[in-house]
């Protein structure tokens, strides 16, 4: 056994960063590390945690299932006008292609670019295998997305080989059960330094970061690499002369405080030694599942959007179903033209899976959203609080009234209780 | 109370009640038969106030008289005595003595005055009875009583309906995942009804037919006698009856999910399928007990898969021109409608992934059976 405690009772990993720095305002003294909890009681155990990235996931896979793909310059995205990019293969990323960067921008960077369709259920299929292979490994799998996982091996390197070996047999396997899939993978005794050595070998990359050397593979890297250095926090440190996270290692707290405040100096400069210790949390899979899409044209008003509504519901519902997958949550999104965005959402007791009930529920979110003469551009639905479907059996008479009054119902209710009496109203009643 | 019977007709008369007796009632007097002369009868009775079976036999009364005595206690007595007559005398205290005839070996069980034990329902002296043969009645509950769901919480569905339309009979039964439907006609019956039977009446209801075809066969004059009374169904048979006190619920309806056609059908053998169906069954989650069904064009795949140990595939030749479709479902629903049936060739009938499956015999149109499929 691990001696882990139960993740879910862990607080925040951040906010235990910073809590223990903030004990000393002075900041803590360095190289003396907090013990980790779910370290063993002897304190000498350092934990591998392995960080497993698929390469260009979606991508690899339109490559894979069409070969004349291969060697080509593939882009996975949406709409071409309006859409964005969802992934791309390394010989896109060439052309300076990347992910999330709009359509219209990859094309105009890669015009001979082939551009492919999105095709979900063949990408949730392939994570399915890889999920598999790495739960073979251990049970403690974060999965982060479709394509991506933290792992703590800590309890499997005396039955599996140490760190590299396991990192070696993962590579291996999933390669043979998603027929040819690449992955890169970074070993470490931390997710943070994990992470960020899954990143620098890609593809079919595998760094190891053995413990004691964070301080020194750390160093070289740029700062935006540390966790929580947006473009902004990034532009200040440059400011100040800091370029790479050798710089933050060797700046004092003091000075660091002065332009990040007390808590964020402690928070980077704990980071930039490669002292992260946040657990691995199996309960964390999945966050959310949703769907949406940007309007060729912006629409105004709300009833252009129920339409889009009923579809996006149904492609929620369809991959919900897919995963074996119920919500708890649905959140309705709504982009105007602007570019502000509103979300509404609605926790229901009973768990959402079918179309007609979160179509149902996100029509009536829409009501909740003032629309009147508003142009829109986006409309989204997305599921939340995640579980899996107990059991899966279906049953006969769900469809039958004598049986759809109380499920309803008691979606009413919680809105109800959250919202108020007027939040919602029975359609046509 | 004093009388003399067989060991044989006695076991028969307490196998046939002691199973209703009630051993966990906070009514003691429950957990006992109640023993009852009639002219030179013996009557025996046992009820959990839900249902009440009586069963009679011929015997030697010298006194008439009755006495509760306790179940169990009484089948275990009987049954250490030699084989020939035993004689049954209440005395004193409400005690039994239960004696070997003509030997030594002798039994004294502690009962309960006759009295205090509750009266058995009655049918209406108006009633109609509706005589139907025990075959007809046994095959109802034979071919739909799998389907009833053991939730004693929902009591519509942890009952069987049985309607009578005519000449008409058909019982129902559904646990909510599956539905099964079975009619048969009972020619010189006439009547316009529906009840609603416990699970546990059902299970009464099937041992009575059983043991009337066990002992008079499928003959003329062998039948079973239903009557209505209160709240209460009655079975009567020649030397013994069944109450059960009628579930008071709605049963969901029914009709409204019965598909009224399905968009492609197979014609399977059916015992081919029990055996496929059975193999792949080893290989299923045991959690789920689910099993894929895969049709291809000419072929049925069937596959199991247990995420813990490994899985198992096999394939029968079909005729099907459809689109591919790949269903999932617990494998058990499907081996139970296939094993109440004894029709050669049977069709499978399915729409799409999350839509019911039916199940029929090809040659005949009285069974249905309804599979709700699960998610994969």
């Amino acid at each position: 056994m691990s001696g882990h405690p139960s993740p879910r009772s862990s607080p925040s990993p951040t906010r235990r960063l910073i809590r223990l720095a903030a004990a000393d305002p002075a900041g803590p003294p360095r190289r003396e590390r907090p013990v980790a909890r779910g370290r063993t009681l002897s304190g000498v155990q350092p934990r591998t945690i392995l960080h497993l990235d698929m390469d260009a996931f979606y991508a690899s896979v339109e490559v894979r299932d069409q070969p004349a793909l291969r060697g080509l310059p593939v882009i996975v995205g949406g709409h071409p006008t309006r859409g964005v990019v969802l992934t791309c293969t390394y010989e896109a990323r060439v052309f300076g292609v990347r992910s999330a960067m709009p359509m219209v921008e990859a094309r105009r960077r890669a015009p001979d670019a082939i551009v492919v369709p999105p095709r979900r259920e063949a990408y949730v299929e392939a994570s399915q295998q890889v999920f598999r292979v790495l739960r073979s490994v251990t049970p403690l799998v974060e999965g982060l997305s479709l394509d991506e996982a933290f792992l703590d091996v800590t309890a499997s390197r005396a039955l599996h080989g140490d760190g590299e070996t396991i990192a070696r047999k993962l590579k291996a396997r999933i390669r043979d059960a998603t027929r040819g899939l690449s992955s890169s993978v970074g070993v470490a005794g931390c997710k943070y330094v994990a992470k960020v050595a899954s990143d620098l070998r890609k593809p079919d990359g595998l760094v190891l970061v053995p413990p004691g050397t964070e301080v020194a593979f750390l160093a070289p890297l740029k700062i935006e690499r540390l966790w929580g250095v947006g473009p902004k926090t990034a532009e200040r440190l440059h400011a100040r002369g800091y370029r790479l996270i050798s710089d933050v290692q060797q700046a004092s707290h003091a000075s660091l405080a002065a332009l990040l405040g007390d808590e964020g100096a402690s928070h980077l400069r704990a980071l930039a030694v490669g002292d992260d210790t946040r657990e691995v949390d199996p309960s964390r899979d999945a966050k959310s599942i949703g769907s949406e899409e940007t309007f060729d044209r912006d629409v105004t008003g709300p009833t252009p959007l129920r339409e889009p509504i009923l579809r996006h519901s149904e492609e929620v519902a369809r991959r919900l179903r897919a995963e074996g997958l119920c919500a708890r949550v649905l959140v309705l999104k709504v982009k105007r033209a602007d570019h502000s965005q509103v979300t509404r959402r609605a926790t229901s007791d009973v768990p959402l899976t079918e179309a007609r009930e979160i179509h149902a529920l996100a029509l009536r979110l829409l009501e909740r959203v003032p629309l009147d003469g508003v142009r829109t551009r986006l409309v989204g639905v997305s599921a939340q609080a995640l579980e899996p479907i107990e059991p899966a059996q279906r049953s006969l008479f769900e469809q039958v009234e004598v049986a759809r009054p109380r499920a309803l119902g008691s979606v009413i209710d919680a809105i109800e209780k959250r919202f108020g009496r007027d939040a919602i109203k029975r359609a046509g009643g | 109370m004093d009388v003399i019977l067989s060991k044989k007709d006695l076991l028969r008369l307490f196998g046939r009640t002691g199973g209703v007796a009630d051993k966990k009632s906070t009514m003691p007097i429950l957990s006992n038969v109640l023993l009852q002369t009639d002219g030179s009868t013996l009557k025996a009775s046992a009820t959990d106030l839900f249902m009440a079976v009586t069963a009679t036999a011929h015997a030697q009364v010298t006194r008439q008289g009755s006495l509760a005595i306790p179940a169990k206690e009484l089948i275990e007595r009987v049954k250490a005595m030699p084989e020939g007559p035993v004689q049954i005398v209440a005395t004193e205290g409400s005690t039994a003595q239960i004696k070997a005839v003509g030997l030594k070996r002798e039994f004294r069980l502690r009962g309960m005055p006759g009295e205090d034990f509750p009266a058995l329902p009655a049918p209406d002296p108006a009633a109609q009875a509706i005589n139907v043969l025990p075959a007809t009645l046994a095959d109802l509950v034979t071919r739909t009583h799998f389907s009833i769901s053991a939730d004693e919480t929902r009591p519509h569905l942890n009952s069987a309906l049985l309607e009578w339309d005519g000449e008409t009979v058909r019982m129902v039964t559904t646990d909510g995942h599956r539905l099964t439907k079975y009619e048969v006609q009972a020619p010189g019956t006439s009547a316009n009804f529906s009840l609603l039977i416990p699970l546990k009446g059902v299970v009464e209801l099937r041992r009575l037919c059983e043991e009337a075809r066990a002992e008079k066969g499928d003959k003329e004059g062998a039948t079973i006698a239903l009557l209505r009374g209160g709240p209460n169904v009655f079975f009567r048979r020649d030397d013994s009856s069944l109450a059960i006190k009628l579930v008071d619920a709605q049963f969901p309806p029914y009709q409204q999910v019965i598909p009224q056609k399905t968009a492609h059908a197979v014609h399977v053998p059916r015992t081919t399928l029990v055996d496929v169906l059975k193999a792949m069954s080893v290989a299923a989650s045991e959690r789920t007990g689910s099993v894929k069904m895969t049709l291809t064009k000419g072929a049925m795949r069937v596959s199991s898969e247990n995420p813990d140990s490994g899985d198992g595939v096999d394939e029968l030749a079909v005729e099907y021109g459809g689109p591919d479709l790949t269903i999932g479902f617990n494998v058990r629903y499907i081996l139970d409608c296939l094993g109440c049936l004894d029709e050669d060739e049977v069709e499978l009938g399915f729409s799409g992934e999350l839509d019911p499956v039916v199940v029929k015999p090809v040659s005949a149109r009285n069974f249905l059976g309804i599979v709700m499929p699960m998610r994969i």
